[in-house]
């Protein structure tokens, strides 16, 4: 109630104070204006790099980030490239969620994200404000909105990134005008602090105007254009400076609000390493001093060039901060473990699904996989105990027939319990996520064959269900023809386990999806023969009418159940869209065509 | 890298959908050919094999990779036609 008030207070309060200082002074309205662009050019940026995930930027991040010096190097350089940190840490966020890394990887991405943004600060004290930035500007605006305007995506990505930058130049150009103009009016370096108070009253600033902002380089910039028309102090900077850092993971604390518990435990990282980072730079502020008049008189940047040596503190806090956290990265992700644990429950909960993982195609997708994977798990179980069959002995290398005689009495399994203890919460949580993907993802093949597995899961669950009861029944019979005849549908089952399993994780180059077909012909063909043994047996009264009915019923149970597998392998292990599991997809037989080629085999 | 090299590269990602199609093709071909290979090799076995049930198994996914080339190539024609005439 109370936060809602000051929401709805906050924003006209703020619209207020920003009119009257338009109003009162042009300068401060050129300022802000700056700000106001720069910040455009940064969601400009960002929407343009977006346009390039979904395939590259993934295949990157996968391939780079298997260590935690890669994963460090990588989050150096999508940072400098992309001048974003927010951006990379949404995206680390994103990945960790969905499980294609870990927390250690991630914190390494996030660590050096911290020292690619640093380049910023390089960029503007160095470049930024020596020449006309603004003539670079407007060239890149112009070519920008004309690549905007084309109809492929990425000439649009590509202007978004042009334009952005331009943005930025053209943000930092009014910056460095308005300070400039307000230094003849008013001299801001007349409330400048010295000492402590005023490093920690100015972090705090520096804090504050990056919270509001969600930019630590909107900050930055701010800071190096008021340093460079004098208006702060070279001190009061560095204080700025050290606050940015800090107040730049509101936006990873933002972004992992939505995100499960590998996100938060990510934020929190993020947040130890910046405030340890921080701390470790205001309690150390002089020797950080000398450290830096040192290195930029050897690296000859002139005495009095305090933006350029801001730009040397802020990379070698930063650093600092690397050397010492480093070292510590695997207590910090025990540590952040404990105190961020995965919530217990009854019943399965879903790891992988969550808002931070729909933000890109390829995030939601391998979120959507691995939870299907875990749907999979959970269901060999519920097969395994449904046949009254130990799920160990069914996936080994014994002979089927001694798995058959060792688990020759039926076991009580409750299929409904189990089912709603672990089937149930994840499948209803892939139905929700699976509505709220993107449209045009919903279209891809991908996406769409593992919906479909699911459902072939679900369908196997079923048809198990309708099993156990007759199978419990006969297995244990005195009647040794009905015995054998569903000892022979659960062997039936576990070969077709037995050798999907061998498909999915064996290392067969043969065309997999294809060798599948094979799979469809035995199962049509074995159908046909069984209905023909059953009549032979009520034929000779081997087996009563009510026992024959129930062996009908059953096998076309087995039937679906060993179909519906056969379609979890196909949509479920071969759903990647490389070019050939493609083609072997279009290739594979429909149902009509393995008919017709049994109908051709029996003439 | 070459220039021309280059300049291909940036083609083929800025021209992504007849990438797409020209991939598809390609990985058409390339399980039409590991197919055939599979068809050669089952032909042997069959020629080789002694016992009766394994024949007719053997044979039995000879029909099969047989009726999965002829599909495939079916469907490679098409494509390729289709492509053709988008290009006339």
């Amino acid at each position: 109630m109370l936060r809602s008030m000051a929401g709805k207070i906050l924003l006209p309060a703020i619209c207020l104070v920003l009119a009257y200082g338009f109003w009162v002074s042009p300068d401060f309205k050129a300022i802000s204006a700056g700000v106001a662009i720069f910040l455009f050019g940064m969601l400009s940026l960002e929407e343009g790099f977006r346009a390039f995930t979904g395939g590259a930027l993934e295949k990157t991040l996968r391939r780079t980030t298997d260590t935690l010096w890669k994963s460090l190097s990588f989050g150096v350089v999508t940072t400098t490239i992309m001048q974003s940190s927010s951006l990379v840490s949404v995206i680390t966020i994103s990945f960790l969620s969905a499980g294609l890394i870990g927390l250690t990887e991630g914190l390494g991405i996030i660590f050096g994200a911290n020292l690619g943004t640093t380049t910023g600060a390089w960029l503007v004290a160095g470049f930024g404000l020596k020449v006309n930035i603004a003539a670079y500007a407007m060239p890149m605006l112009v070519f920008g909105i004309i690549l905007i305007f084309q109809s492929s995506k990425k000439l649009k990505g590509f202007g978004y990134i042009l334009a952005g930058l331009g943005f930025l130049f053209l943000g930092i150009h009014y910056m460095k005008e308005g300070f400039e103009a307000f230094r003849e009016t008013i001299r801001l370096s007349d409330y400048a602090v010295a000492g402590y108070p005023g490093l920690f009253l100015f972090a705090l600033i520096g804090v504050a105007a990056t919270v509001i902002m969600q930019s630590s380089h909107a900050t930055l910039v701010i800071i190096i254009t008021a340093l460079a028309a004098q208006q702060i102090t070279y001190e009061n900077a560095l204080a700025l400076a050290i606050g940015a850092n800090v107040g730049t993971t509101i936006t990873a604390i933002l972004g992992s609000l939505s995100s499960n518990e590998k996100g938060r435990q990510l934020a929190g990282g993020h947040l130890i390493f910046n405030m340890v980072t921080g701390v470790v730079a205001i309690a150390l502020i002089h020797q950080f001093i000398s450290s830096v008049d040192y290195i930029s008189a050897a690296i000859g940047i002139a005495e009095d060039d305090y933006t350029l040596k801001l730009a040397v503190f802020h990379t070698l806090f930063n650093l600092t901060g690397i050397v010492l956290m480093v070292p510590l990265i695997g207590y910090m992700v025990q540590w952040l473990e404990r105190l961020i644990p995965a919530p217990v429950s009854r019943f399965a909960v879903p790891q992988y699904l969550n808002a931070a993982a729909l933000e890109f195609y390829d995030t939601s997708i391998e979120a959507l996989r691995n939870e299907t994977l875990r749907v999979y798990d959970n269901a060999h179980e519920i097969v395994a105990s449904g046949l009254s069959l130990g799920r160990e002995e069914m996936f080994s290398d014994l002979p089927i027939d001694d798995v058959i005689r060792r688990y020759s009495e039926p076991v009580e399994y409750d299929i409904d319990a189990a089912y709603e203890r672990d089937i149930k919460s994840l499948y209803g949580a892939i139905i929700t996520f699976c509505g709220k993907v993107p449209v045009e993802s919903q279209s891809a093949q991908e996406f769409s064959r593992i919906r479909n597995a699911n459902q072939n899961i679900i369908m196997v669950l079923k048809g198990i269900k309708h099993l156990q009861k007759n199978m419990n029944e006969y297995i244990s019979a005195d009647n040794a023809y009905i015995r054998d005849e569903y000892n022979r549908i659960r062997s039936r089952i576990i070969r077709v386990m037995r050798r999907l399993e061998k498909i999915r994780t064996g290392n067969d180059p043969a065309v997999t999806v294809l060798s599948l077909d094979a799979l469809k012909l035995t199962l049509e063909e074995n159908a046909a023969i069984l209905n023909e043994r059953i009549e032979r047996l009520i034929r000779a009264h081997h087996i009563t009418a009510d026992m024959g009915i129930s062996l009908i019923n059953d096998s076309t149970y087995s039937y679906d159940i060993i179909r519906n597998l056969i379609a979890i392998s196909s949509n479920l292990f071969h759903a990647g869209a490389t070019s050939e599991t493609e083609a072997e997809h279009l290739i594979a037989l429909e149902d009509e065509e393995i008919s017709s080629l049994l109908d051709g085999g029996s003439k | 890298m070459k220039l021309r090299k280059l300049l291909k590269k940036l083609n083929d990602y800025l021209y992504e959908e007849e990438y797409k199609r020209h991939d598809r093709d390609e990985g058409l071909s390339r399980v039409l050919k590991k197919l055939k290979k599979k068809e050669l090799k089952l032909q042997e076995e069959i020629a080789g094999e002694m016992d009766e049930g394994e024949r007719r198994l053997l044979e039995q996914e000879l029909k099969i990779v047989h009726s999965q080339r002829e599909k495939g190539v079916r469907l490679l024609a098409e494509a390729r036609g289709k492509s053709w005439e988008k290009r006339e």
